[in-house]
């Protein structure tokens, strides 16, 4: 049962009395110092991004907040697993060790870990899209039991039981006492200046100080544009659609975007995932299934299973998948390797500061 | 609440465990038949929250009114924009991370006949796309009563939630099958979501 009162207005005083108390507050609002401003810079070869911080001005403390709580196995039920525990910077934010992610207590869970680049363009995340915010996404990885373990209302607790925490609030926002939205914003201003643009092909298309590209990756790039890149497109290298590649005839293990939308047609689509560092984000595919780009491009070429929600693309002139050759294989993986971006990797902005190394 | 038994349409007993739902945009009806819109506000009924099942709208209009409608479920524009506070904190577990959006109507029990180990009941109600839609308009009478809110009156309205309203018509919720004992959002959610209509 509940119940509600309505509370008629009848006392303008107190209404003149509330307007004042207002332009009191916005007073001492202004007397807050102002964080320095932290660059988030859209690459000249990128469209414009989704998250504009329009809400969350980037600010060197907020960012750095993020970057801690990033880090922070205190994020999770048993305090031993922190984002970065399965986000490795040195492997462009994915996870080499394990093809499904790997959790508190050891459990296993259902999808590969993917890379982390460019979130801020992405309009949705997941391997099938059930996150539609950058702000979100860190919640799914707290609050599942094969993941952190732990519930968000512990998490703000914690959080505001360490004075070290509220102080660096403090000086990101302003105020010292912890919610969820302060909390996720700072994670995001972390997340979302991951920007990888400084790849070979990024400075060969840029035509910056004379990168050129050798005979096989010139090769492998247009054979990625004839063949590739009609999904994983522009040079975020993902259309952003959800498609079925051919992994699986029946996907009863995952039917991946249908769980979001409960709609039959979505069976087996997953988000094409960017290709940025796909030299290092081994294994590949929602469920981790190849271990090396040859093995991607021989399914690719022979492997791709039928079934009614397979992508039109992989199903030309009553033929399966994309036919490549050995010798092109070879090229395209020349060029997959120019898009691996040796800064982003080695960044100390995106160093964990708490153990201070990228591999651990 | 714990320990009170409920029973079904069907007749089947439960107890329920958890039991909360967002409510919003409160419409008020003048005996003339003009309208007062409450300015957009969300509240969160959690009935282990007794403090919580308590709304105030202040600043209304002096006037004699003769009906109450609001909605049930949270706009889809609030679904969007990442995380926000207050009644739609994630904090408060109304908030899905796997399929970003909120639970609009929570309500968790046991039934002896649920086939759900340990003889659980979930359901998670709440969906804000297309088909999926659980967004729902609803005026309960207020068998004839006229709140009269003048200057120094306050009126209270009290509404009685009823849990087994939510399995009762125009779609029957049968405790002993699976599909009927753990709904997360979907179509089975949008049949139910005609129930709290
Ligand atoms: C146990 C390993 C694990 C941990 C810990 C973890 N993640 Fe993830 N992360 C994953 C997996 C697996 C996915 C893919 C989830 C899916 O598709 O359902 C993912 C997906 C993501 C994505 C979306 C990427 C994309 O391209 O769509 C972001 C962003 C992300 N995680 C951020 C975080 C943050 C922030 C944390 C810490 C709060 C975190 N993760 C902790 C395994 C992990
Ligand atoms: C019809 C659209 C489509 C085409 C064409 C396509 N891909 Fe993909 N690609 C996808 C999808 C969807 C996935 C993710 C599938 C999954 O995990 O279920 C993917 C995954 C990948 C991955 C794994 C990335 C990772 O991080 O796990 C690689 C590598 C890849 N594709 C390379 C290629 C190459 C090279 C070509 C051209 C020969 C190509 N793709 C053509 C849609 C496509």
């Amino acid at each position: 049962m509940f119940k509600i009162k309505l509370r008629p207005y009848w006392l303008l005083c107190l209404a003149v009395a509330g307007a004042f108390i207002g332009c009191d507050r916005s007073q001492k609002g202004t007397e807050m110092p102002e964080p320095d401003p932290y660059a988030f810079v859209a690459p000249a070869n990128f469209p414009e991004s989704v998250y504009r911080f329009q809400n969350n001005p980037v600010t060197k403390e907020g960012f750095e907040l993020g970057r801690m709580l990033f880090y922070d196995g205190r994020l999770s039920g048993d305090n031993s697993v922190s984002c970065g525990t399965c986000h490795r910077q040195t492997f462009a934010f994915a996870d080499h060790s394990h093809d499904l992610s790997h959790g508190v207590g050891n459990k296993l869970g259902n999808r590969n870990t993917p890379a982390m680049a460019n979130l801020a363009w992405m309009p949705e995340f997941f391997w099938d899209g059930g996150a539609n915010h950058l702000e979100v996404t860190p919640l799914n990885a707290i609050t599942n039991p094969v993941e952190m373990g732990e519930t968000l209302k512990n998490v703000i607790d914690k959080l505001n039981g360490m004075p070290g925490y509220r102080e660096k609030f403090r000086a990101a926002f302003g105020h010292d006492t912890i919610n969820s939205q302060l909390m996720f914003r700072a994670m995001a201003q972390f997340t979302g200046l991951l920007v990888s643009a400084n790849s070979r092909y990024d400075r060969y298309v840029r035509r910056e100080n004379g990168v050129e590209f050798t005979a096989d990756e010139k090769e492998g790039l247009q054979l990625f544009t004839a063949n590739c890149a009609s999904c994983h497109a522009t040079d975020l290298f993902t259309d952003h659609s959800y498609r079925n590649n051919g992994l699986d005839s029946d996907f009863a293990r995952d039917p991946g975007r249908e769980i979001v939308t409960s709609d039959p047609a979505d069976r087996g689509k997953f988000k094409v995932p960017s290709l940025r560092n796909v030299a290092l984000t081994m294994p590949y595919m929602h469920n981790g299934q190849f271990y090396t780009l040859r093995r991607v491009l021989d399914h690719y070429a022979s492997g791709v299973k039928d079934s009614p929600t397979l992508d039109p693309l992989l199903r030309q002139n009553g033929r399966l998948g994309i036919p490549l050759t050995e010798d092109q294989k070879t090229k395209l993986i020349a060029f997959l390797n120019t898009l691996t971006d040796a800064a982003f990797c080695n960044d100390p902005r995106f160093r964990d500061p708490i153990n201070n190394s990228t591999d651990q | 609440m714990h320990t009170r038994t409920y029973t079904n349409a069907l007749r089947q007993p439960y107890t329920v465990s958890h039991f909360m739902y967002h409510v919003r945009n409160f419409t008020l009806l003048k005996e003339d038949g003009s309208v007062y819109k409450v300015p957009e506000s969300y509240f969160l009924i959690d009935h282990e929250k007794p403090s919580s099942a308590f709304i105030t709208l202040p600043d209304i209009p002096a006037g004699d009114y003769t009906g109450v409608s609001f909605i049930i479920g949270v706009d889809s524009t609030r679904n969007t924009p990442g995380v926000q506070t207050g009644a739609l904190d994630p904090v408060n577990a109304m908030f899905w991370s796997w399929n970003t959006g909120y639970i609009f109507v929570r309500m968790e029990g046991n039934s002896p006949v649920s086939p759900q180990p340990n003889n659980k009941l979930l359901f998670h109600i709440g969906g804000f796309r297309g088909a999926d839609n659980c967004i729902r308009e609803t005026s309960p009478s207020l068998n004839g009563n006229v709140l009269q809110a003048w200057a120094g009156k306050s009126p209270e309205v009290h509404y009685k939630a009823d849990a087994s309203k939510l399995f009762g018509a125009p779609d029957q919720v049968n405790f002993s099958v699976l599909e009927g004992t753990a709904i997360h959002g979907g179509p089975r959610a949008v049949q139910m979501a005609d129930n709290y209509r």
